[in-house]
C-alpha cells in the first residue's frame, strides 16, 4: 500500500479541511516545530489503526495530556472530523479510506464507502509491521525507561494488546479483594479464625496445613476422621455433626471442678488449732470468772453510802460463784451468779467500793481477748470445712459415678452430717459470742439484759462439745469422698475437650466458608497463572518475530554503522523484559545505559524499519516523523545517501517530515533526479490548521521569490530579494556539487564567500568555467549590500540595479536545469 | 481493539487452560480493562456461594 493524498479534517492540528500531495516515491514535509507535522502523522496512524500510541502509551501525565484530542477544539460542533487517504493498494489500484470520528471517540471506517472494520482487504491483517516511524514512539525508544521500552517495544512488535490485556488482568487480581461479596468476605474471615485454631491443635494442624496446600478434599478427609475418633463408635459419617454436638453437649455437663469438695483426712484433730484452741477459749473464761470474785471479795464491805437497800443488801449478803462442789443446799450456789445481770449490779457497786475497778477492768480485758478468740476460732475452723457441692452439682456427681451408687450415698450422708455439724457449731459460736457481747456490756456500762440469755459458761460448754464432734464428722466425709473420687474422676471432662469438640462441630459446619474461601483464594491464584501465562506468550511471541525479524534489524543498523565495532547486537526477549544487547568490540554490554543516544537512535529506527518492512509486509511506505534527531552528522549522511536510498531501490514509497530544513534540502537535492521526489514546506501553524506554502526544490523557488520582491517599492522587500539573489547563488553551487558528487555539501561551507564556494563549483565537471564569473558577480553585487560594516554602500539597490543579476541566474538555471533534475 | 488485537487474545485465550481463565478472557473481550474481569470474577464467586447455600439447604 503506498498514499497518493492525505486530506484531514477536524483532526488534531487540523481544522478547515486540507488534502495533503503523497503521489511519489520520496515526499518530504519539512516546517518548524509546532507546524502541524505530527498531526499529519498522527492522522495517518489513526486512520489506519483507530487509535495513536501517543494516546495509549506514556505515562499517565501524557495519557491525561492526550485525553480526548483527537478532535480539533475549533472545528466546527456540528461536523464530524475525519481522515482520508487515497492510496494505491497492492495491485496497484486508487482505494479511498476513511475513517470518521465519533463523539464518543469510537470511529467509522470506511473502504471505497463501504463500512469496514479492518482494513483487512488492504493487507493489514497483522499489527505487526507499523509503517509508521513516528516522533514520538522514536523519542520514547531513546529516552524512555526500561519497562516503557518494553511496553513500548511489544506494541511495535504488535504485542501491545497483550500487555493491555495482562496489565487489565494484574489491575482485576489487585482490586478483586476489594469487590469480593459479603457473603465471600464473611467466609474468608471465618475460614481465617478455623484454620488459626486448626493450626493451633496438633491433631488438626495437618488439617490446616492441607488446606492451605489447596488439597481441600484431603482435608477434608483428615477432618472427618479425627472427628469420627471423638464421637461414639459406629458413627458414620452422615451423622457426624449432630453426634459432635451431642458429645460436646455430654462433655459439657460432665465438666465438673471435683477436686474443689476434697478435704484432707485430720488423724489428729488435737494437734488441729480449731481443736486445741478450744482450751484457750476455757482459759480466758476461768480467767475472768477469777477477776470478777476478786472484784466481789473487794466489794464485800460496802459502804453507807449506797442508797439502794438492795444492792446494799445484794453485796452485804455477798456474791458467790457458783461452783460445781458446792453445797446444792446453799441458796446461792444453787443459782448462777455470775449471770450478765448480777455482772451489772456489780459494776454498779464499783461505783460505790473502788478497789473493785482494777479487777474488773482486767476482767472486761479477758472478756475481750475471749470476743477475739472466738472471732478467730471461726476461721480456724475452716480446716475442717470443705467446700460442699450444689445440689446441681450433686446432680453431676450423681451421674458421673452412676457406677457406684453406694459410694454415692455415702458421700452424700457424711456431706450433710458435715454440712449439719457446722451448722451447729456456727449457731452455737454465734450464741457464745451473743453472752459474751451481753455480759461485756453489763460490765462496761451497766446495763441488765432481759432475762432468759445464756450464760457464758454454758455457751462456751455447747460450743466446746459441738466442736469436739467436727472432727469426726470432717473425717467421715474425707474418707466418702476418698472412696466416690475414681469413679468420678474417671468420667470428667475439661473445658479443653469441650472447646475441641466445638472446634469439630464449627469446622465441619463451617467447611462452606472454607471452601468458599479456597475459591476466592483461587481465583486470585488463577488471575495470577494468567499473568504469568499472558507473559509466557507475549515473551514466546516476542522470539518468534525477533527471531525472524533480528537479521533484519542488524542489517538496518549496519547500514546505519558500517563497520562500527560499538553497536547493537541483539535484543533478548523476557516475560517482563525486552533487553537491548550492545557489543563492545568482543564484550557484550546492555545497550541502553551504554550506547549513545546517536546508536539508540540508530537501534530505534533499525527495530521500527526491519518491523515495517519484513517480507510479508502489506506496506510499501515507510513514513518517518524526524527520524534523526538524536544523531550525529556521521549517523545522519548514512540515513540520507544509504537508507532512504536502500527503501528507494526496494520499491518502498518513503514519506519524510523534519523540521531541519537543510536536512529535508540535501535528501531533496540527493534524490531530486533518481525518484519521484516532492519537497513540501510547511508555514507556521495557524487557526485554520498547517499551512503548505510551496513545494519542489528550494533552487526553483528562491528565484520565485526574488522575482516577487525585486519590483517592490519598499525597501524592505528589494532587500529581502537581494538576499535571496545571494542564497540563489550559494545553493547553485552547493546543489550543483551535490548533483554530481552525491555528497551533501559539509556545513563548513555554509554562509561563506565566494573563494570558499568556488573550490566547490571548480569540482564540478559539469560546470561550464565561463559560467563562474557570471555566479561571482552576482555574488559580489548582493554581499556588499549585506553587510553593515561601513565599508560597503548601505543603501538598498534599485530595482534597475537588481534585475540585470535576476535575468541573469534566472538564464543560469535554465541552462543548467537538466543538472538539477528539475 | 481491532481485528487483529482481539484474534492475538483470542490466540491466548486458546492456550490458557482450566475454564474459569478462558471466561474471564471471554469477559475481557466484552469489556476491555479490568473491570470486566472482575466483575465476571464476582458474579463466579457469587455463584459459588449460592451453590453452597443451596447444598445446606
Amino acid at each position: 500500500m503506498k498514499l497518493v493524498s492525505l486530506t484531514i479534517a477536524g483532526f488534531r492540528g487540523f481544522n478547515d479541511e486540507q488534502t495533503l500531495d503523497f503521489d511519489g516515491d520520496l515526499i518530504i514535509y519539512a516546517g518548524p516545530n509546532g507546524a502541524g507535522k505530527t498531526s499529519i502523522g498522527e492522522s495517518l496512524e489513526w486512520l489506519l489503526y483507530g487509535k495513536t500510541l501517543k494516546r495509549t502509551k506514556g505515562d499517565e501525565i501524557s495519557k491525561r495530556e492526550y485525553a480526548e484530542s483527537y478532535r480539533n477544539a475549533h472545528y466546527g460542533a456540528s461536523k464530524k472530523p475525519f481522515v482520508q487517504a487515497e492510496v494505491l493498494d497492492g495491485s496497484g489500484v486508487r482505494r479511498v479510506v476513511r475513517r470518521e470520528l465519533q463523539d464518543d471517540e469510537t470511529s467509522i471506517l470506511t473502504l471505497d464507502g463501504k463500512r469496514i472494520v479492518a482494513l483487512d482487504e488492504l493487507g493489514l491483517q497483522t499489527i505487526y509491521d507499523r509503517p509508521l516511524i513516528l516522533q514520538h514512539t522514536l523519542q520514547d525508544f531513546i529516552f524512555m525507561r526500561p519497562k516503557t521500552r518494553y511496553e513500548v517495544l511489544s506494541a511495535m512488535l504488535g504485542l501491545d494488546s497483550l500487555i493491555s490485556f495482562r496489565n487489565a488482568v494484574e489491575q482485576a487480581k489487585n482490586d478483586l479483594s476489594k469487590r469480593l461479596p459479603p457473603r465471600i468476605v464473611e467466609a474468608q474471615r471465618r475460614s481465617t479464625t478455623l484454620l488459626q485454631e486448626f493450626t493451633n491443635r496438633p491433631l488438626l494442624s495437618p488439617v490446616a496445613l492441607t488446606i492451605k496446600q489447596g488439597k481441600l478434599t484431603e482435608a477434608k478427609k483428615h477432618l472427618n476422621r479425627v472427628a469420627l475418633g471423638a464421637v461414639p463408635p459406629g458413627t458414620k459419617e452422615a451423622d457426624l455433626e449432630r453426634s459432635l454436638q451431642a458429645s460436646k453437649a455430654a462433655k459439657q455437663r460432665a465438666q465438673l471442678d471435683w477436686g474443689r469438695f476434697s478435704l484432707n483426712p485430720i488423724p489428729l484433730p488435737q494437734s488441729l488449732p480449731a481443736i486445741s484452741n478450744m482450751r484457750v477459749l476455757e482459759r480466758l473464761l476461768s480467767d475472768f470468772h477469777g477477776q470478777v470474785e476478786q472484784a466481789i471479795e473487794a466489794a464485800a464491805e460496802v459502804p453507807e453510802s449506797v442508797p439502794d437497800p438492795q444492792l446494799r443488801e445484794f453485796a452485804s449478803l455477798g456474791l458467790q460463784l457458783q461452783r460445781d462442789e458446792a453445797d446444792p443446799h446453799c441458796p446461792f450456789c444453787l443459782a448462777d451468779t455470775l449471770t450478765p445481770a448480777r455482772v451489772a449490779e456489780l459494776r454498779k457497786i464499783a461505783d460505790y467500793v473502788p478497789a473493785t475497778r482494777p479487777s474488773l477492768a482486767t476482767a472486761e480485758g479477758s472478756l475481750r481477748e475471749l470476743q477475739g478468740t472466738i472471732q478467730r476460732h471461726r476461721e480456724q475452723l475452716l480446716a475442717l470445712t470443705p467446700t460442699f457441692p450444689s445440689e446441681q452439682e450433686l446432680g453431676t456427681i450423681r451421674e458421673l459415678a452412676d457406677a457406684a451408687p453406694r459410694q454415692t450415698g455415702s458421700y452424700v450422708t457424711s456431706s450433710e452430717n458435715l454440712r449439719n455439724e457446722l451448722d451447729a457449731v456456727r449457731t452455737q459460736r454465734e450464741i457464745l459470742a451473743e453472752a459474751v457481747r451481753t455480759t461485756l456490756n453489763a460490765l462496761t456500762r451497766g446495763n441488765v439484759p432481759p432475762p432468759g440469755g445464756t450464760n457464758l459458761a454454758d455457751a462456751l460448754r455447747e460450743y466446746s462439745d459441738r466442736v469436739s464432734n467436727l472432727p469426726g464428722a470432717a473425717n467421715a466425709y474425707a474418707a466418702t469422698y476418698a472412696s466416690l473420687d475414681p469413679y468420678v474422676r474417671s468420667k470428667l471432662s475439661s473445658a479443653e475437650e469441650v472447646q475441641f469438640l466445638d472446634l469439630l462441630a464449627r469446622g465441619l459446619d463451617g467447611w462452606d466458608d472454607i471452601e468458599l474461601a479456597h475459591q476466592a483464594e483461587a481465583m486470585a491464584e488463577i488471575l495470577q497463572d494468567m499473568i504469568r501465562q499472558t507473559r509466557q506468550f507475549i515473551e514466546t511471541k516476542q522470539k518468534q518475530i525477533l527471531g525472524v525479524r533480528d537479521k533484519d534489524i542488524r542489517a538496518w543498523y549496519d547500514l546505519l554503522n558500517p563497520g562500527a565495532p560499538v553497536g547493537y547486537d541483539g535484543i533478548v526477549p523476557g516475560t517482563d523484559s525486552l533487553e537491548l544487547r550492545a557489543r563492545s568490540f568482543v564484550k557484550t554490554i546492555m545497550a541502553a545505559p551504554n550506547l549513545s543516544a546517536s546508536q539508540l537512535n540508530c537501534i530505534g529506527l533499525a527495530v521500527y524499519l526491519a518491523c515495517a518492512t519484513r517480507g510479508a509486509s502489506p506496506h510499501q511506505l515507510i513514513f518517518f516523523d524526524d527520524p534523526v534527531q538524536s544523531m550525529d552528522d556521521e549517523h545522519v549522511e548514512a540515513f540520507k545517501k544509504d537508507l532512504i536510498k536502500n527503501l528507494l531501490d526496494r520499491g518502498f514509497q518513503v514519506v519524510l517530515l523534519t523540521h531541519m530544513d537543510n536536512f529535508a534540502d540535501d535528501i531533496e537535492k540527493l534524490y531530486r533526479g533518481k525518484a519521484r521526489t516532492t519537497l513540501f514546506k510547511l508555514e507556521e501553524y495557524a487557526l485554520v490548521g498547517p499551512t503548505v506554502t510551496w513545494k519542489g526544490p528550494e533552487i526553483g523557488n528562491i528565484l520565485q521569490r526574488v522575482r516577487k520582491n525585486k519590483d517592490a517599492i519598499a525597501e524592505g522587500f528589494r532587500k529581502q530579494a537581494v538576499q535571496e539573489l545571494r542564497q540563489f547563488v550559494e545553493r547553485f553551487v552547493k546543489d550543483l556539487y551535490t548533483a554530481e558528487t552525491g555528497n551533501s555539501v559539509s556545513k563548513r561551507f555554509e554562509d561563506k564567500n565566494w573563494n570558499e564556494l568556488k573550490t566547490l563549483i571548480r569540482q564540478c565537471k559539469s560546470f561550464d568555467a565561463k559560467d563562474e564569473p557570471r555566479l561571482e558577480d552576482t555574488h559580489g553585487f548582493t554581499s556588499k549590500f549585506l553587510h553593515t560594516d561601513g565599508s560597503m554602500p548601505s543603501k538598498i539597490p534599485s530595482s534597475a540595479q537588481i534585475n540585470p543579476h535576476y535575468a541573469d541566474m534566472d538564464a543560469l538555471l535554465g541552462e543548467y536545469k537538466g543538472k538539477f533534475g528539475l | 481493539m481491532n481485528a487483529q488485537e482481539r484474534q492475538l487474545i483470542e490466540e491466548l485465550k486458546s492456550k490458557l487452560e482450566g475454564k474459569i481463565p478462558r471466561l474471564l478472557v471471554d469477559a475481557y473481550l466484552a469489556e476491555e480493562g479490568p473491570e470486566g474481569i472482575i466483575s465476571c470474577a464476582v458474579k463466579m464467586l457469587e455463584g459459588m456461594a449460592k451453590g453452597k447455600e443451596h447444598e445446606t439447604r
